[in-house]
């Protein structure tokens, strides 16, 4: 396609600076040295030859590490929650039944003490997730779920701040069961090292229920010098 | 002694450690073969990652996408025949893998609502490129009309260089990078 004269232009000098700046290398990484180790066994390792047990290969790698078993177990969580709305879903449905999202709930109150610091909702008939940053990272953390449906929910805390599709853990993981009250859960969490600086959750879909669940997840932070008493966690 | 250089001895040295010790489907001819992808693959090891890293934004998901890289590329190796373009195609591979990545995000929805929260962790490559609005917006251009941009201004590369390296006609990328552009200008009117 020919553009027409004058379009390329379209940058302009600030622009230009602008993306120049962007892509400043002092501000990124090298490659890591495990990616000159992966690239050291690539050729050593028979594995990686086509059709001879690849698998095995990256099945070997993904469980030789800690975080790597969690992001796993993650990964069959949201499958399985997956495959039930994809087999028993359709099944159970009745004929000519369409989704019919409810209205996602309203935030709930934040008690004293305590700031909200962010929130995040779903609505829908799939195990969809959700996630959102903690602005100022912090150990102590509440999640204050509302959620209708007869699913469960899965709110993950991270500290490591990884985008869960990438990588997993370490995570303090609460597992929240809805009902069609509506009623609000609440639990505290204090991270085991570090700070919280992530919260994402996924909703495990029940196969018998027939009814789209709705959630409203936010993240509490105590207000600095307050000493909120502590709630009890929901059952697991 | 730089990262580079003593990477290139130690890979030397584990070289002649396993000779002999990797069986007999082995032989010198694709010891050789395999010291050869090592030695000119990490040349632009560095520069491959970044590319993915700025194509992802997101330095652990570059590094996988470079561990897939590399693994095509090695299954690839015994037909390339033309090791002083490696870089270019290495950095093909790279960007191919990469596209088929970001293609894969789309299919799982993602939800902010607080629209002032972004998520934005402690990754150089998600930092770098969320400090600017321009950035911002490149993280939302198509896979194909990104890479487009990221080789202009980061590789400062003539646009009939992507070309060939993307094995696209010419038209095609002064086409993307002119819509891609148009969208960028956009976050500087605002």
């Amino acid at each position: 396609m020919k553009l027409p004269r004058g379009r390329h232009t379209v940058s302009g000098p600030e622009l230009d600076a602008r993306l120049h700046d962007i892509f400043d290398d002092g501000r990124t990484p090298g490659a890591p040295e495990t990616l000159y180790d992966f690239l050291r066994e690539v050729p050593m390792d028979p594995s990686t030859e086509p059709g001879s047990g690849h698998m095995r290969n990256v099945w070997n790698r993904l469980v030789s590490t800690p975080r790597a078993v969690a992001a796993l177990a993650l990964v069959v969580v949201v499958l399985a929650g997956a495959l039930a709305v994809t087999v028993a879903g359709p099944r159970l449905a009745p004929a000519g039944a369409g989704p019919t999202p409810g209205p996602i709930p309203s935030r709930p109150a934040v008690p004293a003490g305590w700031v909200g610091t962010g929130s995040f909702g779903q609505s829908g008939p799939n195990g969809l997730w959700g996630g959102v940053a903690i602005p100022q990272p912090v150990p102590r953390i509440a999640i204050h779920v509302v959620c209708t449906g007869f699913d469960q929910l899965v709110v993950f805390a991270d500290t490591q701040g990884d985008p869960p599709y990438t990588d997993g853990g370490p995570y303090e993981a609460v597992t929240f069961r809805c009902d069609m009250s509506g009623h609000e859960t609440r639990v505290e969490l204090t991270a085991p090292s570090g700070d919280f600086q992530q919260v994402w959750a996924v909703v495990i879909r029940n196969p018998a229920s027939l009814v789209d669940t709705s959630y409203v997840v936010s993240i509490e932070i105590p207000v600095e010098g307050a000493s909120p008493s502590p709630t009890p966690p929901p059952s697991l | 002694m730089d990262r580079r250089k003593e990477f290139e001895v130690t890979v030397a040295a584990e070289t002649k450690m396993t000779e002999g010790a990797i069986g007999p489907t082995r032989t010198r001819e694709s010891e050789a073969l395999a010291a050869d992808f090592v030695r000119l693959i990490a040349r632009h090891l560095d520069g491959s990652f970044k590319l993915a890293g700025y194509l992802l934004a997101d330095g652990g998901e570059a590094e996988d996408a470079m561990q897939e890289a590399l693994t095509r590329a090695w299954r690839a190796w015994p037909r390339m025949r033309e090791p002083e373009r490696v870089g270019p195609w290495l950095d093909r591979i790279v960007a191919n893998v990469c596209k088929s990545r970001i293609s894969a995000r789309r299919r799982v929805r993602h939800i902010v609502f607080d629209d002032d929260l972004e998520v934005i962790g402690a990754d150089p490559f998600r930092t770098t490129l969320a400090r600017d609005a321009v950035g911002r917006a490149l993280v939302r251009l198509s896979p194909e009309q990104r890479v487009v941009v990221v080789l202009r201004y980061w590789r400062d590369m003539p646009l009939e260089q992507i070309a060939t390296r993307l094995d696209l006609p010419l038209g095609t990328v002064k086409s993307r990078l002119h819509y891609a552009l148009r969208v960028l200008a956009r976050e500087i009117d605002r």
